[in-house]
């Protein structure tokens, strides 16, 4: 009980913290996005004779990952950084 | 917005609450059951129905939120609900998190503030505090450009929101998302009024009047036809009667926004914009040239045609009338037990409005009601909402059907005297789940189920599938998540939003006892004193009430987390990251054949490139092509790898 408890108040306490969020509904062309993305590659459907497109996929997404990856690795640094007594001034 | 959002939401809450009134005196069909109201395959309805009443008048807060709740989500399966449901469709929660805009209403002691100043923010240096505060007040007043845009336009008369959502152009573009205008709710009064008579055929509830201009001729307008597809049309189908045209007479149409155009008139029967008119009628058609937002097109006048032009516009006098919003009642008939009927009908109300609860008739002293039937009338339409046996808490007699479901001995004379609650009984205590809550957390994916629970209704063993619609009422995470609802027949989740207090009403506050992982509860001095064993006696206890205090649920901890979860999902962040995660990104490029071009600037021939298919010249080039790019992907894929990893962990490289 005491550990719910405790798990409890603090599942609260983020809840209360991410609740002061602003709220946004993302637009529909960005929830369409995949739809239109693929869409697009549709029109070359017809091109995936001259290469192995599933492998050039594979390459971009995890040279993207990896630098989003890092990007956010060192975004939570920053942030790591402004807190007080910790790595900031 | 925020108004006509209130205000959807009011007109949706009256219907759905004329519905629940509905539901009440007819609660059956009403519920969009089916006519068989007390059939296997109505087990909801048999719930609903036979407990309803008793289980919310007398079992606990936690049976009545549980039973409401679920009847509300029943009912709203009417058809009126449904009609309003289509056209609303989802209306947005009210978020109760306090707005981040409000926290400057939170007071903040100038001493803790000390001398900290507002940082200037520069529109440049994210990488500081200042870029950061900036950066965030910026975020902030875009998400609320709408109302900042309504509330300075307002000032100066402007109707923001209008000019923006009035436009087909603007109001599913770019400019509506720079604008932030919510287009969803806009004119959706007109919306629900247009969508909810759409059972209204014209020329029946207005008839037909004689041109005055030509007294012997006389039309009479069978069917409007808008086009949904391209708003900028309209049509109608119509009979007339009188002299021959012979081709002098043509035919006007007045749209919903008082325009009257003309382009074509046809003959006899065929395809119109929209509908297909019955042979022996008439058709016109027109072209409003703009988009009419709701289209009614009108047949107003007969105009003179000769030589390839056009008369002026006869008078405008509408040779034909149709109300498009008729005044509605619901009659509500019953029959009784001697054969006898009577009715009851209430005020005229407008469709897309509220929906007054049936004023039925009252049942004579010494008769019962046998029949009931609910019908909604005017505009020329007889809509059926009910029509069923009544339920069995207004009999003295069985209907038929009703002991196939019921537990041996209990029927509607049995619930006049005793009470008739439907029950989930935890066999080991005895008691009902619904003072013991945690005890029977999990109870529907207990593999001994039928044996550890069973299933009552008025105090008799019941079959327990009557029970499963309790099957995640009595589920901690279910509950905590705000999903308590089942499918009453199999117990699956069925989705649907709970009460945020039904979980402390159902668990109450007495202290839950410590449950093995087989659903047993644990026994803290059972069997220790049957030999003399004083550490047993000490600890045992001891080590029961650190368990109890230390060791948690693991379904607490997974609805706790299932609630950041939830919190998480209703923020920007939350819903964008939900959004790239939805894209799915999976192009499909396998094919062979190139790229085809057609028509090519007009010649009438088309260009064919890149076939590189079997037995086509390119096809050897592509094999080639495909083992080149592949070395080329994978060694400048593994080269950029290197690069970012090394400057990962600080390494440079020489073109930096």
């Amino acid at each position: 009980m005491i550990v719910e408890y405790l798990v409890g108040l603090g599942c609260t306490i983020v809840s209360w913290l991410t609740s002061l969020l602003p709220s946004w509904d993302a637009p529909s062309w960005f929830t369409g996005f995949g739809a239109s993305f693929n869409g697009f590659f549709a029109n070359f459907d017809g091109f995936g004779a001259w290469a192995d497109w599933t492998l050039i996929g594979a390459v971009l997404t995890a040279v993207l990952g990896s630098w989003l990856a890092v990007a956010a690795v060192r975004l939570l640094l920053f942030v790591y950084r402004l807190l007080p007594f910790t790595g900031g001034s | 917005m925020r108004l006509r959002a209130l205000a959807s939401g009011s007109i949706v809450a009256g219907i759905l609450a004329a519905a629940m009134a509905l539901g009440v005196a007819a609660p059956a069909d009403a519920a969009g059951l089916g006519s068989d109201a007390f059939g296997d395959s109505n087990l909801l309805n048999y719930r609903s129905t036979l407990t309803g009443a008793a289980l919310y008048a007398q079992n606990s807060t936690a049976a009545k939120t549980a039973w409401g709740s679920n009847y509300v989500a029943n009912v709203t399966k009417s058809a009126a609900a449904a009609r309003a449901g289509a056209v609303y469709g989802n209306i947005e929660s009210v978020p109760d998190a306090i707005p981040i805009r409000q926290m400057g209403d939170i007071p903040v002691s100038p001493k803790l503030l000390g001398n900290w100043k507002a940082p200037r923010f520069t529109g440049v240096g994210l990488n500081k505090p200042s870029g950061v505060v900036g950066a965030t007040v910026a975020m902030t007043a875009f998400q609320y450009r709408a109302d900042i845009a309504n509330g300075v336009t307002s000032w100066l008369g402007i109707d923001a929101t209008g000019a923006v959502c009035g436009s087909s152009w603007a109001s599913s573009g770019f400019v509506n998302f720079i604008t932030g205008q919510d287009c969803n709710a806009f004119d959706a009064s007109q919306a629900a009024k247009d969508a909810a008579n759409q059972d209204v055929v014209p020329g029946v509830s207005g008839g037909k009047v004689c041109d005055p201009a030509a007294p012997a001729y006389c039309i009479t307008l069978e069917r409007i036809a808008t086009y949904p597809p391209n708003p900028n049309y309209g049509g109608l189908c119509f009979a007339e009667t009188g002299p021959a045209s012979s081709g002098t007479g043509r035919f006007a149409l007045a749209f919903s926004d008082g325009v009257v155009d003309y382009t074509s008139s046809g003959g006899d029967g065929g395809q119109n914009l929209g509908a297909t008119c019955p042979a022996g009628q008439l058709w016109v058609n027109g072209y409003r040239g703009a988009s009419m937002p709701y289209a009614r097109a009108q047949l107003v006048t007969r105009y003179g045609f000769a030589n390839g032009a056009r008369d002026a516009w006869a008078a405008s006098t509408p040779v034909v009338t149709s109300d498009g919003d008729p005044d509605r009642q619901l009659l509500c008939t019953y029959t009784f037990s001697d054969g006898t009927s009577a009715n009851g009908v209430t005020t005229s109300f407008k469709d897309g409005e509220a929906m007054p609860a049936p004023l039925c008739p009252v049942v004579p002293s010494g008769l019962t009601a046998k029949h009931i039937k609910v019908e909604e009338i005017g505009g020329g339409v007889d809509n059926v909402l009910t029509d069923q046996d009544a339920a069995p808490d207004t009999l003295t007699t069985v209907p038929d059907g009703f002991t196939a479901n019921a537990p041996a001995g209990v029927d509607a004379t049995y619930c006049q005297t005793n009470v008739c609650l439907l029950d989930l009984i935890d066999v080991k205590s005895n008691d009902t789940c619904f003072d013991e809550a945690a005890t029977c957390d999990g109870w529907f994916s207990d593999p001994n189920r039928d044996a550890d629970y069973k299933c009552t209704y008025g105090g008799k063993d019941a079959d327990m599938q009557q029970c499963y619609m309790y099957a995640h009422v009595f589920n901690t995470s279910k509950r905590l998540a705000g999903d308590a609802y089942a499918d009453p027949k199999t117990g699956e989740d069925v989705g649907g939003e709970t009460g945020p207090d039904l979980d402390t009403q159902t668990m109450g506050n007495s202290p839950a006892p410590a449950i093995n992982p087989d659903g047993s509860i644990i026994s803290c001095l059972g069997g220790t004193y049957a030999a003399f064993n004083p550490l047993q006696w000490v600890l045992r206890p001891i080590q029961c009430a650190a368990e109890w205090a230390a060791v948690p649920r693991p379904a607490v901890i997974e609805a706790d987390i299932q609630g950041v979860q939830h919190s998480w999902d209703q923020t920007a962040p939350g819903k964008l990251a939900n959004a790239v995660a939805g894209w799915n990104l999976q192009p499909v490029m396998t094919g062979c054949a190139g790229y085809t071009w057609p028509n090519v600037y007009g010649s009438g021939k088309s260009l064919t490139m890149g076939n590189a298919c079997p037995g086509q010249p390119l096809a050897a080039l592509a094999v080639w092509s495909v083992r080149i790019t592949d070395v080329l992907a994978v060694v400048g894929g593994g080269l950029a790898l290197v690069r970012i990893g090394s400057r990962a962990f600080g390494q440079e490289g020489p073109d930096r």
